[in-house]
């Protein structure tokens, strides 16, 4: 079941990916800018970047800063003096991305001002003093008055602690600065060591600055080639699996053609070997004459295949290929079941009766393209009674062999195809005749349409074991008998014969107009 | 059959998973330099040279109207003081040439390797116009927030040079008051060297001084006016002066040789007493006193900057004053 479904599979899995390729290049393809911004919750009217963050992305950094109705200033400097300037105040500390378009942000609550060591700020000294020297008449004031200014200084230079931070912008700490009206943009080319950005709106009432940092960033599609490449490989393998199995359906005999048209290396897989001795079964029942015809266009076959170098790879591959491929009779059997063939699935040892002794008159090794039997493996996979004939050595005859007897079932239809289209040897499968009471069995059928070739070995040819072709496979001997020759026809170009999936009664009509 | 069917399904979810998982990079997270163990200089030489041309900017506007209102943004401690003096006098008498003239080129630059505060930054400046000697100025930020700001000057006394000290795009570091590794401790140079002062060479430290042109001219000073007043006014006159080390002012810098460069402030008050007649002032006295004669007591503060080269310890030679400055910030007198 799995099985049918797995060409169509691979090519949606194929198509997906390629899918994927094709969007890891458009649309997920990243933006040649990564911009993100930090739209700060309300914690003072400064935002700080911690170190790294500046050439996260790539080393060239465009710092824009925004507050509505605020003058706005950026600065850039080590990141330890940054972060000193910035401790006095609530601040927001941008720590990376958390997305590609937001940074992820850390708000820091203003911490207590490192203690100035300066001892002009213990200074008591009033500013007139300072200011104005002679204006003291007391000596410790003018003493001090040295002190006095540099108090009076610091102060209105560090500002508050808390509240709102003053402008950073007299600093002499900074690298780069800009400033503006409402935003300000900077830009910042990575450096040796570790470097932050202060942002911060200046004015009265200053609100939280919203910072934008952007950074051009090479695109590029690694996912694309790869993708395109398996996805694209699995398209044609999907595709060729299903066209082979569509082949297959339609004429198994140009797969088998393709493939058993050219000698089967020996081990080229049990399965197949199997199937060979399985599908050979049945020439036991053939008569002299049968056997004759059958040799003769057995011996044709290899001419019409011609297996060259490429041919043989051709049949490798298809073989291979057919691996993937549930058996035909499976995929077939499901959609036109009939009645017969469903008694016939159902009991899969039917036939121990028909299966007929080795005929000693087949010159088995002789004739058969696949030397010996020497196929150890996969035996188990074939029904019991199909491996009676063989420890004889005998081996299989048929080079079109069927396909692998994988299933119990298989050895249902295929000792029916192995039926001659006489109504002689149906009914020597008493079971199986009795199973298809519809079953006219028809003389060989003639061609359907179009005149066939006066010497076409197609309605000679004694029944050979062929593909269970849909529908007619169980019903349609005739058909099948024909089909192998169809597919030679067809390998050659000429107009094809019936097509396997005709019913039986549709073959009789046929043959009746033949006749 | 459903076990493999879900196998399937569960293979299929999986790789378009991947595939989907690979085609969203992931976020770059930061991976700054790591912190260095002993910290960068404080300044790069371009900062230092904004610095110096702020303070110009700043000394230019306020000397051309002799108004230190604008020094604040650019002087501190002694140099404010000794600035604002100088406005005073150079206002008064209409000279100019009473102010100190204060070159902002650097010859040498002494950057700390720091990251903390107080942090001070030493510029040697070219030599003045007026051909005197080059200055030694101390910048210092007093905490992240401030600006660097002068906080004093001194000039290089004859004979003495500056020593080696690492270039300032290295950084030298900047040691403590109680730094160990010298022959005597930055506080202890400046506490000792004012005892010498005062006592001169009595002073049981002033074996560890060798002699400078500071300390000659401190005593000529301190002698001429005791014999002036003596000479006037008798034994009515006494007159005392002592010497302050200014607490915490106090900024060092280790030298490539191991020893310490040690730039101290200190406060030098001058007091006479009188028992009887008055004393005249004239011209940068009066200036600064606002008055030309006191009768009972007159006290004269001066801003002192000094410049230690300090050896390591075990080095014989002895701690030498490099730089001086000696300013009179305020005479309160009546």
């Amino acid at each position: 079941m799995l099985k049918r479904f797995r060409p169509a599979a691979i090519v949606l899995l194929g198509l997906l990916v390629v899918g994927l390729g094709i969007a890891s290049a458009t649309l997920w393809m990243p933006l040649p800018t990564v911009r993100a911004v930090a739209i700060p919750a309300d914690a003072g009217n400064v935002v700080v970047t911690a170190p790294g963050v500046l050439d996260l992305v790539s080393s060239e950094v465009t710092v824009r800063a925004s507050a509505p109705g605020s003058r706005v200033v950026i600065v850039i400097g080590r990141d330890s003096d940054v972060a000193a300037w910035a401790a006095a105040s609530p601040h927001v500390l941008v720590t990376g991305l958390s997305s590609w378009t937001h940074l992820a942000t850390d708000s820091a609550a203003a911490s207590v001002p490192q203690a100035s060591a300066s001892p002009s700020a213990g200074d008591t000294a009033s500013p007139t003093a300072s200011t104005d020297p002679t204006a003291s008449t007391d000596p410790t004031p003018s003493a001090a008055a040295d002190g006095g200014g540099a108090s009076a200084a610091a102060t209105a230079g560090s500002a508050t602690t808390g509240g709102v931070a003053p402008d950073p912008s007299g600093s002499d700490m900074w690298l780069v600065q800009a400033n503006g009206k409402d935003s300000a943009t900077l830009t910042w080319a990575s450096r040796p060591g570790r470097w932050s950005a202060l942002a911060v709106s200046v004015g009265t009432s200053p609100t939280a600055p919203e910072l934008e940092l952007s950074w051009p960033h090479p695109v590029t599609t690694p996912w694309f080639a790869p993708a395109m490449a398996v996805g694209g490989a699995l398209l044609l393998l999907g595709l060729g699996l299903l066209a082979l199995m569509r082949a297959q359906t339609r004429s198994p005999e140009l797969v088998e053609a393709w493939r058993g048209g050219v000698r089967v290396p020996a081990g080229i897989g049990a399965e197949q070997a199997g199937a060979l001795a399985s599908a050979s079964a049945p020439a036991a029942g053939l008569t002299r004459r049968e056997m004759r015809e059958r040799e003769r266009a057995r011996e044709e076959a290899p001419a019409v295949a011609s297996p060259g170098p490429f041919a043989q790879l051709r049949a490798s591959v298809v073989t291979w290929a057919l691996r993937f491929l549930p058996p035909a009779a499976e995929r077939v059997a499901v959609p036109t079941a009939t009645p017969a063939t469903r008694t016939s699935r159902s009991m899969p040892v039917p036939m121990p009766t028909p299966m007929p002794m080795p005929m000693p008159t087949t010159p088995g090794p002789a004739t058969a393209p696949t030397p010996g039997p020497a196929v150890p493996a996969g035996w188990s996979r074939v029904p019991p009674q199909t491996r009676e004939p063989n420890p004889t050595g005998w081996s299989p005859t048929a080079p079109q062999v069927q396909q692998p007897a994988s299933h119990a079932q298989q050895p249902a239809p295929q000792g029916q195809q192995s039926a001659p289209t006489s109504g002689r040897r149906a009914a020597q499968f008493g079971l199986h005749a009795a199973g298809r009471p519809a079953m006219p069995a028809p003389p060989p059928t003639a061609p359907r349409r179009g005149a066939p070739p006066p010497d076409s070995p197609a309605i000679p040819l004694p029944p050979v074991p062929v593909a269970p072709v849909p529908g007619a496979a169980a019903h349609d001997p005739p058909a099948a008998a024909s089909t192998r020759a169809d597919a030679w026809r067809r390998a050659w170009g000429f107009p094809g014969i019936a097509d396997g999936t005709d019913n039986a009664t549709e073959d009789v009509t046929d043959t009746e107009e033949g006749r | 059959m459903s076990i493999r069917r879900r196998l399937t399904s569960a293979a299929i979810v999986g790789i378009v998973g991947l595939l989907l998982a690979s085609c969203a990079a992931a976020l770059p997270r930061a991976h700054p330099d790591p912190a260095p163990a002993v910290p960068p200089p404080a300044l790069d030489a371009n900062q230092v040279s904004a610095v110096l041309t702020g303070l110009g900017a700043v000394l230019k506007v306020a000397d051309a109207t002799n108004d230190p209102a604008p020094l604040a943004a650019r002087l501190s401690g002694p140099a404010l003081a000794s600035r604002t003096a100088e406005y005073l006098v150079s206002a008064k008498l209409a000279d100019p040439s009473v102010r100190t003239e204060l070159p902002v080129g650097s010859q040498t630059v002494i950057t700390p390797d720091t990251s903390t505060w107080p942090r001070a930054v030493v510029v040697v400046t070219e030599q003045p116009q007026n051909l005197q000697s080059p200055r030694v100025l101390t910048l210092v930020q007093d905490d992240p927030r401030s600006p660097y700001r002068l906080w004093g000057w001194a000039r290089l006394l004859p004979d003495t040079k500056m020593p080696p000290t690492a270039a300032p795009t290295a950084g030298s570091t900047p040691l403590q008051p109680n730094a160990p590794g010298l022959v005597l401790t930055p506080k202890e140079v400046v506490e000792q060297y004012a005892d010498v002062l005062a006592k001169g060479d009595v002073s049981t430290f002033a074996s560890s001084f060798s002699p400078d042109v500071f300390h000659k001219q401190i005593e000529t000073t301190l002698a001429a006016t005791k014999t002036g007043l003596t000479q006037g006014l008798g034994t009515a006159a006494t007159v005392t002066e002592t010497y302050q080390p200014r607490p915490g002012e106090l900024y060092s810098f280790s030298t490539l040789d191991g020893g310490a460069l040690v730039i101290a402030g200190m406060t030098t008050t001058t007091s006479l007493t009188l028992s009887g007649g008055k004393i005249e002032f004239q011209n940068d006295v009066a200036a600064l006193l606002g008055t030309t004669t006191v009768s009972s007591s007159a006290t004269f503060v001066w801003s002192d900057v000094l410049v230690f080269l300090v050896p390591a310890k075990g080095s014989s030679a002895l701690i030498q004053v490099l730089a001086a400055e000696h300013i009179r910030t305020a005479i309160t007198g009546s």
